[in-house]
Parts: C-alpha cells; sequence; structure tokens
C-alpha cells in the first residue's frame, strides 16, 4: 500500500474550510493556498453542504462552535454525502471533551485554536494521507467485488460446459442475416469433426442426411416463421467417414423489438444408441408379432387337421387337444434356450417322457444319438411328428403292448453331401402291424410334412413286427449336426 | 364347408410354405375351394426348381415370405418373368414387402379359407393363358 499515486496525486488536495469568522476562514484559505490546497471556504454549514454535493472534497476542515448548525452535526451530514471525505474539528482550549464526541461522529482529529501552521499542516497532511488510504481502499473492494463477480460468472460457464460435455450436447449460434456460426467445441464433436474444428453454416448442412434435408428445412422454416418459444427437431446427419448419426436439438429463435427473427440459439445432442434401442426393440415386437400369428396358424392348422381325420366330435376334442398339448411341449423346449432352438435328442425324450414315466416303460424306449442343434421350426415341426408317431405306437404299435419295445436311434452319415442325419425310429414286439387304408395327419406330418419342410426324406415302412420310420435329413441351418 | 367359388375351380396351384403343419393345411383348404396344388415347397431352392420344372403350368402360386430364413424373393422373380400371377403371405406386417412386389396381394397369417378364396380370386382371371386342371372326363384340356 505505500504507492499513493493515483487520480488524487494528479491534482491539487482539495479542502473545504467551515468556521462562523470570515477572519478565519480568508486566513486558512490564504495560507493553505500558499501550501498547495486548493481551497473553499464558507460561514455557513448549509452552503458548506451544498457545495459538497456539487463537486469532490478531500477534507474538511470545521469550527466546531457555530451558530445553527454546529461541527458535529456537519461532519455527520458530510459523511453521510461522501463517506470517504477525512473531517479535522477545529476547537478551541476548554472543549477537548467536545472534539473527542466529534471525533466519535467520524472526524479524524482535531486542532486546537488558536491555530499554529506548525500543528495545522501535519495533520492535514496526515488527514490527506487518510483520504487516500480511504479511496483506494474503496477501489480494491470495488474492484474485488467485480473479480469476484467475473470468477463466479466463468465459474458457472465452466459448470455449464462440463455439464454440456458431459451429456454430449453442442451448442451452436446463428445468426440468421449474415449466416455467421458461433458453436462449442462439443458441436463439431457431435458432427464428426474434431473438437477444435470451426464450421461454416454450408459445412454444417454438408452434414445433412439427404433424407432428412427437405424435413429439417420446412422445420426450421416454422420454427422462424411461427412466434417464440422452444422448438425441438431430431434428424440424422452423416459423418466425414460415412456414418450416420441422429442428432436432436432443442432451440430457441430470437428476435429484434419488431418480431423479426435475428439469431438462431440451438442445443443439440447425440441420440443414435437411444434410436438403436428404439429400432431393435421394433424389430423384436415385430418378430413376436410374426411367431404369435405363425403360432396360430399351426393351432388352426392341427384343428383343420385334426377335424378331417376324426369321425367323431368327442375323438377331435381328445386328438387336438393331445396335439396341443404337444405344439405347447414344443414351445416350453424352445424357451429354455431363448427360442433358438433345441436338440434332436431333447425334442424325442421330451416327446416320450409320458411313456417312459408310465412305468415299465423306461426299460423298453432307448434313446440315443449324436449332438443335432435343431432350429426353432424344425423342433415344432419334428417335436410334433415324434408326438403323431408316438400316439400311433401307443395306440396300435410298440407301446401298446407291455412286451414291445421301441428303439430311436440316429446316426451322422458323413460320406454324403451334404452331411446326413439318419434318424431309425423301430417299433417291435406290438401287435402284428396293419398297414393304415389311408393316411391320418399324424403320417402326412411325417411324411409328407418332414421331407417339404426339412429337405430330406421320409419313409414308413409298415413291417408285420412293427412300424420302422427312416429320416434322412440334410444338414442345413435347420438341422445342424455338430 | 363353404361354396366352391367357380373361378377357382381348377386353378393350378402352387405354394411355397416351409411349415409343414401349414403347408398340410394351406393344401387341404385348395383342395376344398377346388384348386389343384400342383406343388408344396419348403425351401427356395426347391421351389426354384418346381418352377424350372412346371414353369408357366402353374396357373397361380402363393408365396410364404419368409422360408426357413430366406426371403422367397428369387421365387417371386422366376415367377414374374413367366407372366406366373402370385400372392404374398406373412405373418409379418404387409409393410415388410420389397419393391417392386409392394402392390402384391398379401395375405396376412393365420389365414381363413375365405380370405384365401377371395386373395386367389383376382389371380385366377389374370394370367394370359388360363390353365385349367386337366379334366378326363369331360376330356377338357387346358385352354
Amino acid at each position: 500500500m505505500t504507492d499513493l499515486s493515483g487520480p488524487d496525486t494528479q491534482r491539487s488536495p482539495r479542502i473545504l474550510i467551515v468556521d462562523d469568522e470570515v477572519a478565519n476562514v480568508t486566513a486558512l484559505q490564504s495560507t493553505l493556498s500558499r501550501h498547495g490546497y486548493e481551497t473553499e471556504g464558507f460561514v455557513d454549514p448549509a452552503e458548506a453542504l451544498a457545495s459538497i454535493e456539487r463537486g469532490v472534497f478531500d477534507l474538511l476542515l470545521a469550527d466546531l462552535m457555530m451558530p445553527g448548525m454546529g461541527g458535529v452535526e456537519l461532519m455527520r451530514e458530510a459523511l453521510a454525502r461522501d463517506p470517504d471525505l477525512v473531517g479535522v474539528i477545529m476547537t478551541g482550549e476548554g472543549t477537548i471533551a467536545t472534539a473527542v464526541d466529534a471525533m466519535k461522529t467520524g472526524a479524524l482529529d482535531y486542532i486546537l485554536k488558536p491555530l499554529k501552521l506548525s500543528v495545522v499542516l501535519p495533520v492535514l497532511s496526515r488527514a490527506l494521507t487518510v483520504r487516500k488510504l480511504r479511496i483506494e481502499n474503496a477501489e480494491l473492494a470495488q474492484s474485488v467485488r467485480e473479480r469476484t463477480a467475473e470468477l463466479e460468472v466463468a465459474r458457472a460457464e465452466a459448470k455449464f460446459r462440463l455439464a454440456m460435455d458431459a451429456a454430449r450436447m453442442g451448442e451452436v449460434a446463428v445468426d440468421l442475416r449474415s449466416e455467421q456460426v458461433v458453436h462449442t467445441p462439443a458441436f463439431a464433436k457431435l458432427l464428426g469433426y474434431p473438437a477444435d474444428r470451426r464450421l461454416s453454416l454450408a459445412e454444417i448442412r454438408e452434414c445433412w442426411h439427404p433424407d432428412d434435408r427437405t424435413r429439417i428445412i420446412q422445420e426450421r422454416d416454422v420454427a422462424i416463421a411461427s412466434g417464440a418459444g422452444l422448438f425441438e427437431t431430431e434428424y440424422r446427419i452423416v459423418w466425414p467417414d460415412g456414418t450416420t448419426k441422429w442428432l436432436t436439438g432443442r432451440g430457441q429463435i430470437i428476435r429484434d423489438a419488431s418480431g423479426g427473427a435475428i439469431e438462431a440459439n440451438v442445443i443439440y445432442m447425440d441420440i443414435t444408441e437411444r434410436k438403436w434401442v428404439e429400432e431393435k426393440q421394433n424389430l423384436l415386437l415385430a418378430e413376436l408379432n410374426h411367431r404369435v400369428k405363425n403360432t396360430l396358424a399351426t393351432v388352426q392348422s392341427i384343428a383343420l387337421l385334426s377335424r378331417l381325420d376324426t369321425p367323431t366330435p368327442e375323438l377331435f376334442s381328445e386328438r387336438f387337444e393331445a396335439r396341443l398339448g404337444a405344439l405347447a411341449g414344443a414351445h416350453d423346449l424352445l424357451t429354455l434356450a431363448s427360442w433358438e432352438g433345441a436338440s434332436l435328442a431333447d425334442a424325442v425324450s421330451r416327446t416320450l417322457a409320458p411313456y417312459v414315466r408310465a412305468g415299465k416303460g423306461a426299460k423298453r424306449i432307448a434313446i440315443g444319438g449324436p449332438i443335432v442343434q435343431l432350429s426353432p421350426n424344425a423342433a415344432v415341426t419334428l417335436h410334433m411328428a415324434f408326438h403323431e408317431l408316438a400316439t400311433n405306437a401307443a395306440k396300435y404299435g410298440a407301446l401298446s403292448t407291455p412286451e414291445g419295445r421301441l428303439d430311436v436311434r440316429w446316426s451322422i452319415d458323413r460320406t454324403s453331401a451334404p452331411v446326413t442325419v439318419e434318424f431309425v425310429w423301430t417299433e417291435r414286439g406290438g401287435p402284428i402291424v396293419i398297414p393304415p387304408r389311408r393316411r391320418g395327419l399324424g403320417l402326412k406330418l411325417v411324411e409328407q410334412g418332414l421331407e417339404r419342410e426339412l429337405d430330406g426324406t421320409a419313409t414308413l415302412r409298415f413291417e408285420p413286427e412293427g412300424l420302422v420310420c427312416l429320416l434322412r435329413l440334410p444338414a442345413s441351418a435347420k438341422v445342424a449336426p455338430l | 364347408m363353404s361354396g366352391v367359388d367357380p373361378s377357382l375351380f381348377g386353378l393350378r396351384v402352387f405354394a411355397v410354405e416351409d411349415e409343414a403343419l401349414i403347408a398340410l393345411m394351406l393344401e387341404v383348404m385348395l383342395e376344398e375351394l377346388g384348386c389343384k396344388v400342383v406343388g408344396v415347397a419348403g425351401t427356395v431352392p426347391r421351389a426354384l426348381a418346381q418352377v424350372e420344372t412346371m414353369g408357366s403350368d402353374i396357373g397361380a402360386a402363393i408365396l410364404d415370405v419368409n422360408i426357413g430364413g430366406e426371403k422367397v424373393y428369387p421365387v417371386a422373380d422366376a415367377l414374374a418373368v413367366r407372366g406366373v400371377p402370385f400372392l404374398f403371405c406373412t405373418g409379418y406386417a404387409a409393410t415388410g414387402i420389397i419393391e417392386p412386389y409392394r402392390d402384391r396381394i398379401v395375405l396376412d397369417k393365420p389365414y381363413s379359407k375365405t380370405a384365401l378364396a377371395n386373395a386367389l380370386a383376382p389371380l385366377a382371371g389374370k394370367h394370359p393363358e388360363r390353365h385349367w386342371h386337366r379334366s378326363p372326363d369331360t376330356g377338357r384340356t387346358k385352354r
């Protein structure tokens, strides 16, 4: 605080002298003028106060005892007008107590009358120093206040930027008359450019996805033409590297007093991931819808075909419900593997489980073969075909007598092209087989159905000692041996 | 049994359907409508081979859009080249059909026999040279 240079030191110190005796005022003015002070003198305290309001004084030198308004009151009034003003009270001997009181009201010092120059000058000089310190202090305080406010603004700005960056938001302002663009580094990144790249309006428009261009322009024109308020937009852009991204923008049109659009301020965010999830969800819903409809069509087929090969309504219900149960079983099997498929062994075991559980069955049913993975549709169809074969066996074949045996085995023929799954269903020990006169749904499904759907061959041999079903299924996406 | 639509009687229908049970039902429905099922294919290669063999001997075709994970469009192309009318059936929404077949009839699964008949009827008159099933007792041959 040693540097006291400032605007105040560039000019002479200004001192206001108030004393009810004109001679005192005149004497002080001439003496102090000679010592570099610029002075103004009054005998009337009210006039002195008016003068403080007009101009800036550094010091107030006031007589304590004056008629009307005393020095103490003057000092208080003067400080109310200029808090940095430094006051000095002049008083005669014997009234020091009053002078002390005066100092309590804000005067810096007092001088005893009669005045001696050797006393007055050092007191005034010291008062002047205090005045300078006060002014400097006030300036510093103001500067600190301003700097603090600046820092707060900067901190708020930094926080805002951090939030924008964290949310991967980019901000852009377009002057609608000059088409000049100001944008944040994050905005350049949203468009696939390095953060330090400054983009022109033409370059930004270049990013618009060709299919969304017309809509973007329409929406922009509507926003500019319509009233105030926020507008929202969602569209695709193409990065310089060719990737397509989705952006969502929320913005505002700034208008002049007559309502003309001056500037567009928009904050953008990348929503590619959200769009991707939405799209995936829609695909899943479409797929679910497809599967449900296909399943309904399958149920419809089972109903129609069951009606055709059953003579009585009672028998229809029984067969239809059994087939519906088999279809449900096939779906359970698929649900276990998230509808990605099932193994041939599972499809066979699940169909035959009721007969194995029935007791003695475990000994007479043998199932075995290498791992073959089935697609969901193939698993359903094979499951249904096995259900028909098992029902047939339980009614007329090997599973209808305690002595009957059922052998279900498969192997993989790797010498053929393509590799083929050879599946053999052999019934033995049941009643003597009489070939059926006509094929019901069950046998049709095994023969025609499997041949068509799995592109293989199916042969049913009604041998007297038991039914044999031979399937040759070429390896494919539907039937995949490991 | 609903009545047989006379315009469908004897129509030679080829079907591409990969699901065995649905294919069997389709066959039954077509026979009940008086159509002659000239072939049912469960895979795209099989279907292409059959179109190749039968050619324009097919009066109308019913194509399931999704055949074992493949799209049926190559079969549609082969039929279009031969001037054979066809329709699509699908469990997916009709919006899934690609150009240039967007204006073709799409039968939504599951479909009733009546819906099948209604979808087939416009195809029955469309073929430049209409194919009738050879009927031995009348001696009528395809005209």
